[in-house]
């Protein structure tokens, strides 16, 4: 990886509003992230989180509003921005290594391979991605968006699928990167526990519209076994549950098989 | 794009469901008897098995690595190349060998109707001679050349779907 340290992008969204259809996923969104920042995404599922993230990295467009990277909109997919998905979508057919360097110019090859000996895989880089472990995976996929040195990298739930023990691995391994390179980051998370180990920002989206938006300064490394670790995780996994039901829409399927157990019952 | 895949598709259809066999008397019509009609006759029914497993096999490509390649900045001919073609390689090979076994049919078929040589000539000939030795011989030779069209679909396989753990010998 190059030496030079480039800036992490600056990150605006502005009356954000996201619709499929009839339903609104993201409602009026304001948010402002600096350059650098590691920004944790928390919320139930179908909170709207994901499609924020989809919006950032052009995946999606906007229904209303605009996202703004360093002042400029961002209306489709960007070299500056690279993405990690909840699996690790490794191209089967193509060894460790090559999927490293997939969109790369040939002569990137040697850079590829020194990405992969930073994230411990140098000596599996002749592989096919079938004989790796999960972590190993989402290792491949992490050299994969660094390679391209994003300034702006997004992390949609890349961790939810691996064990505790391979989760806490990497997050140490995502941390030592993220300060070492300064990319700005945005982890979307359900797991407030990995949002407050990594982030200086945690912010929780209910639907669609920011209902906490906090900012952890401990110091890093940061350790679970910490009391004002605990509190803070508490603090916020206590207003993430205080709504018991996420939304009135999906009581919906729930009544019937109800009304239809009583009919029963009686 | 739907609009031409419906069109496409349904010509497709219509003439894939012609029997090539029934297509004989127009065939030597138009080419005559010679090797040309034989050709012709066979790339019209190799083409189909071919075509229908490609047509499904891409169909089949795991979207969520199109997305990635879209968003890694892959070019359209680069997604095509590294993500499309071989995503539906295991379903292209399928057809292929597929075609091989109909390529020699139809051939032997085409042999036996019009032609002045030929294995299926030879069986056709040794019959109305009662020679049994000569069509054992015929029969032997379309299981040897079967046969050998499926060693080399066998080996493109393995060339091409080394990373399929479905395909991966004992030595891999």
């Amino acid at each position: 990886m190059s030496d030079t340290k480039e800036e992490g992008v600056r990150l605006q969204a502005q009356g954000l509003s996201k619709r499929y259809g009839q339903r609104e996923v993201l409602r009026h969104l304001k948010l402002s992230i600096e350059p650098g920042q590691f920004i944790a995404i928390v919320g139930r599922s179908g909170c709207g989180k994901s499609t924020l993230l989809r919006l950032v990295a052009g995946l999606e467009q906007a229904s209303e509003g605009q996202l703004l990277a360093d002042g400029q909109p961002i209306d489709g997919l960007r070299e500056e921005v690279r993405i990690m998905f909840q699996e690790a979508r490794l191209l089967p057919w193509r060894r460790v290594l090559d999927n490293v360097t997939l969109g790369l110019p040939r002569e990137d090859r040697p850079r590829a391979a020194q990405v992969l000996a930073q994230v411990g895989l140098a000596e599996r880089a002749g592989e096919w991605p079938a004989r790796l472990s999960g972590g190993q995976r989402q290792r491949v996929a992490l050299a994969r968006a660094l390679v391209h040195q994003p300034r702006l990298l997004l992390l949609d739930e890349p961790l939810g699928a691996l064990d505790a023990l391979t989760r806490i691995e990497m997050h140490r391994l995502i941390e030592s990167l993220w300060q070492q390179l300064g990319f700005t980051a945005l982890l979307v998370t359900h797991d407030v526990q990995e949002a407050v180990a990594l982030a200086d920002r945690v912010i929780l989206i209910e639907d669609g519209r920011i209902a906490l938006d906090e900012t952890i300064t401990l110091a890093r490394p940061r350790s679970q076994g910490d009391p004002a670790f605990a509190a803070i995780e508490k603090r916020i996994l206590d207003r993430v549950l205080q709504k018991p039901d996420a939304s009135p829409a999906d009581d919906g399927p729930w009544l019937e098989p109800v009304a239809h157990a009583l009919r029963w019952a009686i | 794009m739907r609009f031409f895949e419906t069109l496409l598709d349904s010509t497709v259809q219509m003439v894939r469901n012609v029997p090539a066999l029934a297509l004989i008397p127009l065939v030597i019509l138009w080419f005559g008897i010679e090797e040309t009609a034989k050709l012709f006759l066979i790339s019209i029914s190799v083409f189909f098995p071919i075509y229908l497993n490609t047509f499904h096999g891409i169909r089949n490509v795991d979207p969520q690595l199109i997305e990635m390649g879209r968003s890694y900045g892959l070019s359209r001919w680069q997604l095509y190349r590294e993500v499309i073609l071989p995503g539906a390689m295991s379903s292209i090979l399928v057809g292929l060998r597929f075609s091989l076994g109909l390529m020699w049919v139809i051939l032997i078929v085409a042999e036996t109707i019009s032609a002045q040589s030929g294995i299926g000539y030879l069986t056709m000939n040794a019959r109305e001679f009662l020679r049994t030795d000569v069509v054992l011989v015929g029969i032997l030779l379309y299981a040897l050349l079967g046969k050998l069209a499926d060693v080399f679909a066998r080996a493109l396989e393995r060339g091409w779907l080394r990373w399929h753990p479905g395909y991966q010998g004992k030595t891999a």
